[in-house]
């Protein structure tokens, strides 16, 4: 079994950091967590999904997850809150990229893992997830301080949801 | 002419669907697979260092980043034209067995086992590994995630990093194994081992045992009679990691036998108007349309193929269950669909001994593992066999070795006929004369599709990061007859 992790926030970013506006989550996690005190929160970004995620998450009494959504789905650069209801899903997954993040915590609980307690969803919405490049469109990439401020101020922030250790 | 989409609603919108087209007499007419394709790889690449390529890869794609690593390393190795010393061929094929037992063991419990277990056309709620879990016992689900948590462990061990390695460098891998290494090396081989076997008799006990399964995976409208292509050793027995591409028609006849620079004499990619998929085939026969049979130009590259294009497999365990699934399909080359799970859960096997096989092996202590390139970087082509299909990297770089062509062929884009035309036929099965087909219909259309383990739009996976499916049925003048959507 895994180590017992140490009782601070996980900062967790989600993307793909060659794919045009995939990399925001990456971003905005990478400088949220550069804002906290040191020690203070742990940070991973990472380039996976679905599954891959169970043993990411393992250990982490409280969570916060910023990924990309979906284009369409939301302006470029707004700021969503998701209630993990919300993208919960029983289906039967057609690859292991789909399998959502509602079923990873499902597995992991049913089989005894220690999984997030609080787990706090922000999404960016993107205009271009396809193309390879390393930076993101301007849309995006203008919203990232903003959208950092806001999640710092909802979670960390004087009156945030989540008291962190000094 | 009526339409019924499979739909996902996920970030693939709008790109990757299943459209299924019925006729007037409520019969499937034609099928169509549209899904998504990442733009710009070739661009991106061009103008960086060709060394660095392989760590760019793994970025590729988040389910088979190690295969990119492996095909992207080969082919630099064979740009800068170095001969890697044999301690780290082997190294290399270690780390890529480890990767196939992790690989493989997700794809069979998570995805492939829930049509099985709880059943083809069980609620939609039920068919996914909890429903497996609830099924066969938490044990099972534990045992799942504790191997694979063996198997991750053990690749970082080796490589320093399982995701995203940097340890394949031109000339060989950054470094060697210790001799303290093989102690947790042996340990976790030898459980992934019996837990492959465990798996067999799953696979056995779940699936064979039950004459309903059998017939399915028998029915004609799982079976799909095109070439197959995989990657085998001097024996002609299967390989992952090394070796020559074998190709052979529907009869099992052999069609082709190359080395991974002459894939383009060997392999030719259409272009279908509807979509901008590519579709792979034979370059010898030519393009024919998407047909079977004998003289079909189109192939398959899954592990069913791997096992049908090869003549057995180079481990013990291994070749016992590939000799009896073909006693089971009724010889070789074996054209159900379906038996690609089983080709999987042999392949496991196979990994797993090939895992315990390497550690033996006097060289896997060796320090010498690298050989510095010093010829003046060119082109080269490097092939490995990914979990999901041949994969073939492609560079050309000018005298100093910066990029000027990438060329990439993936495991999943060498199915992409094979994929519709499963579905097709599957669909044509399953759903003939249904005017409103049942959710757990389409399910079965979809077994199809998921016994590839289609590997699309890699690395992406923004929320909500899942893929329910919209079914809609249209009238023959395209009026919306009948909506399902679930998950």
């Amino acid at each position: 079994m895994r180590p017992a992790r140490p009782d601070v926030p996980l900062v967790l970013g989600l993307g793909n950091p060659i794919l045009t506006d995939d990399r925001v989550g990456l971003l905005v996690a990478e400088r949220l967590h550069a804002r906290l005190p040191e020690g203070a929160a742990a940070l991973q970004l990472v380039h996976v999904g679905g599954l891959e995620l169970l043993h990411v998450l393992e250990g982490y009494r409280r969570v916060v997850l910023i990924d990309s959504i979906e284009p369409g789905k939301a302006a470029p650069g707004e700021l969503r809150r998701i209630a993990l209801e919300d993208i919960a899903s029983t289906y039967a997954p057609i690859t292991p990229h789909n399998a959502g993040l509602a079923h990873c915590l499902g597995l992991g609980r049913a089989c005894g893992l220690e999984m997030p307690e609080d787990l706090r969803i922000y999404a960016v919405g993107v205009c271009d997830p396809y193309t390879f490049s390393e930076t993101c469109s301007q849309a995006v990439e203008a919203a990232v301080p903003r959208v950092v401020e806001t999640v710092w101020r909802e979670l960390f922030g004087p009156g945030g949801a989540w008291i962190l250790q000094a | 002419m009526n339409k019924i989409s499979i739909d996902p609603v996920t970030r693939l919108e709008g790109h990757g669907k299943i459209e299924i087209f019925m006729d007037e007499q409520n019969d499937v007419a034609n099928v169509y697979l549209q899904i998504p394709e990442l733009r710009g790889f070739e661009k991106f690449c061009v103008g960086r260092p060709v060394e660095e390529v392989p760590r760019i890869v793994t970025r590729i794609c988040g389910v088979c980043p190690l295969a990119h690593h492996m095909a992207s390393a080969k082919a630099v190795d064979a740009v800068y034209h170095v001969e890697i010393p044999s301690a780290a061929r082997k190294l290399r094929e270690l780390m890529y067995s480890v990767y196939y037992v992790y690989d493989h063991t997700l794809h069979f419990y998570y995805l492939g086992a829930p049509d099985f277990v709880v059943g083809p056309t069980a609620p939609a709620a039920k068919r996914n590994v909890l429903g497996v879990i609830e099924k066969v016992g938490l044990e099972i689900g534990k045992a799942v995630i504790e191997h694979r948590r063996l198997a991750q462990d053990m690749q970082i061990l080796i490589a320093g990093r399982s995701t995203h390695p940097v340890w394949c460098i031109a000339g060989g891998v950054s470094k060697g194994l210790k001799k303290e290494d093989l102690v947790p090396l042996r340990e976790n081989a030898k459980k992934c081992l019996e837990f492959a076997k465990f798996t067999l008799k799953v696979f056995d006990d779940v699936v064979l045992k039950n004459k309903a399964y059998v017939d399915l995976i028998l029915s004609a409208g799982y079976r799909l009679e095109v070439g197959d292509m995989g990657l085998v050793d001097a024996d002609n027995k299967v390989n992952f990691y090394d070796g020559l591409v074998r190709v052979k028609d529907a009869k099992g006849r052999e069609v082709a036998k190359y080395k991974a620079a002459d894939y383009v004499q060997n392999v030719a990619e259409h272009i279908e108007p509807h979509s901008y998929l590519k579709y792979p085939y034979l370059k010898a026969r030519g393009w024919q349309g998407m047909v079977e049979g004998p003289e079909s130009s189109i192939y398959r590259a899954i592990p069913l193929s791997r096992l049908n294009a090869a003549d057995g497999m180079a481990t013990p365990l291994a070749q016992e269950h590939y000799e009896k699934m073909y006693s089971v399909l009724g010889g070789k080359p074996a054209h159900q669909t379906l038996a690609i799970h089983w080709a999987r859960v042999i392949e496991l096997l196979y990994a797993a001994e090939r895992w315990n096989e390497l550690l033996e092996d006097p060289e896997i202590l060796s320090p010498d593992v690298h050989t510095l390139p010093t010829e003046k970087p060119t082109e080269g082509v490097g092939i490995v066999e990914a979990p999901r299909g041949t994969l073939t990297h492609h560079y050309a770089t000018d005298e100093n070795g910066i990029v000027v062509k990438a060329n990439l062929i993936v495991g999943t884009t060498n199915n992409n006929a094979p994929i519709s035309m499963s579905v097709k036929k599957a669909a044509q099965q399953v759903l003939k004369g249904k005017r409103d087909p049942e959710e757990g219909l389409l399910n079965m259309v979809e077994m199809a599709f998921r016994a590839y383990d289609p590997c699309f739009s890699c690395a992406t996976h923004s929320l909500p990061g899942q893929m329910p499916l919209e079914v809609t049925v249209r009238e023959p003048d395209g009026t919306v007859r009948h909506h399902l959507k679930r998950g």
